[in-house]
């Protein structure tokens, strides 16, 4: 299978501490890696960092998405085949279906196709009050949302932090059971970040430990 | 306590009875305030955001600047103003002094400070979040800048209403640029101004009652506008 991320040798300081130290990493097509830790382990940063939102400390190494590296030119071309989901997420001051269907109207996607694809991630991800307004949900509502907005993009690669930690296991479970189908029939790869083993066990193929800024296992 | 009785009771005639000088004079202070804060708005909009979301060398100093703007003397801008469209000044070839046209400008510079610190405090009491959420669904920079527009809407239309508060109010500017020439560059702060030092007490409570009523009007028009997106 293609790696469709390669990290290499890429570091991260805050404040003059080194918070992540990656020597290699790849992300395989159609793969979906786990990666857990402590708090404070470079997790979300590396996510970041991959998912193009930060950039990692010049003179560190380097990080191809799609055997290309990220340079202005290209940027919104790569980060538009990727997608970040964070614990908190943001809701736009719109309702639910306007929110789930925000990017997909930034890619100029006709009317009818993101009509269809906001229903099938809201329908996945049980979604049933779409013209709610997003700012008044629940946390573990909006983290639904925010799920289904990302999914609906059909993204060549998720990259998910936490994102359904403010749900019940039950429905956690169910969901992520969901969405590790969708993900293998879609061929995506994902990067899941968790604390929890039973998540770990129930979606990844591959799991890693990160400590301090540096894979353990 | 009856020269101020009298003074409202004739300006409410004033008003009731439209008088058409009074009218003229409130429609030219509408009109030179409105168009500064759109083009003030239209410059210091895009402005105040790369203020608040841009990396670059100096950006505190413009924001300082900025910041510092909003206490702008009105005065000092039409003296300036002034002294730029005077006859013999550098750009006196342009004949704009005593026009409608060059107290749009004086108003504009008072106004663009406010609208340009205003926006960059808007958009950046913003959710972090905002900018990263927006990037990682793939927006462009012109659709992210577009969605902090839109989510810092509630702050943008207070910053207008403060834009055209500070205008509208003030007289230093228009005074000396516009020279209060009636029907031409008269204004309603100007001709309030003149009507107190004549002793016409009638004249000037009715141009106040207007312009009060008009500054309510506009505010009550935004801060529906405002309330109204905050729950929608």
């Amino acid at each position: 299978m293609a790696e469709v991320v390669r990290v290499r040798a890429i570091q991260k300081k805050y404040n003059g501490k080194l918070i992540l130290d990656i020597e290699e990493f790849d992300l395989l097509s159609g793969e979906i890696v786990t990666i857990s830790g402590l708090n404070g382990a470079g997790k979300s940063t590396l996510l970041k960092i991959i998912g193009l939102l930060e950039k990692p400390d010049k003179g560190s190494g380097f990080l191809e998405i799609f055997g290309q590296r990220p340079v202005l030119k290209n940027r919104l071309n790569l980060r538009r085949k990727l997608v970040v989901v964070s614990q908190t997420p943001f809701m736009f001051r719109t309702d639910v279906f306007s929110n789930i269907a925000l990017g997909l109207k930034w890619r100029k996607l006709d009317r009818k196709v993101i009509e269809k694809r906001v229903l099938e991630a809201a329908d996945l991800f049980e979604i049933d009050y779409l013209e709610q307004s997003a700012t008044t949900l629940s946390r573990g509502q909006m983290q639904r949302v925010a799920f289904a907005r990302a999914l609906a993009l059909k993204s060549d690669v998720f990259l998910l932090d936490e994102p359904l930690n403010a749900l019940d296991n039950e429905i956690k479970d169910r969901l992520l059971s969901k969405l590790k189908k969708v993900l293998t029939k879609e061929g995506s790869s994902a990067i899941y970040v968790s604390h929890s083993r039973e998540d770990v066990d129930l979606i990844s193929d591959r799991q890693l430990v990160l400590s301090e800024g540096r894979f353990i296992s | 306590m009856d020269l101020i009785f009298d003074g409202f009771s004739k300006a409410f005639d004033m008003i009731i009875g439209i008088d058409r000088g009074l009218f003229t004079i409130a429609w030219l202070s509408i009109k030179v305030s409105l168009f500064a804060v759109l083009i003030s708005s239209i410059i210091g909009v895009p402005l105040g955001t790369w203020l608040a979301i841009g990396h670059f060398r100096g950006r505190k100093i413009f924001l300082t600047l900025a910041n510092a703007g909003m206490g702008l003397p009105p005065v000092v801008v039409g003296l300036t103003v002034a002294l730029m469209f005077w006859r013999s000044g550098p750009m006196g070839e342009f004949q704009l002094m005593y026009t409608p046209l060059a107290m749009i400008i004086a108003q504009t510079i008072i106004a663009l400070p406010i609208l340009i610190a205003l926006t960059t405090s808007a958009i950046q009491s913003l959710d972090k979040q905002v900018e990263l959420e927006t990037r990682t669904l793939g927006a462009s920079n012109w659709q992210m800048i577009a969605t902090l527009w839109k989510e810092a809407r509630l702050g943008l239309l207070a910053a207008a209403m403060a834009a055209f508060g500070g205008v509208i109010s003030e007289v230093g500017a228009v005074l000396i640029v516009g020279g209060n020439i009636f029907g031409q560059t008269r204004v309603m702060t100007t001709a309030i101004v003149m009507e107190s030092r004549m002793g016409h007490f009638d004249t000037a409570i009715a141009l106040s009652i207007l312009l009060l009523v008009l500054i309510f009007i506009t505010n009550f028009i935004l801060t529906y506008l405002q309330q109204r997106q905050q729950n929608g």
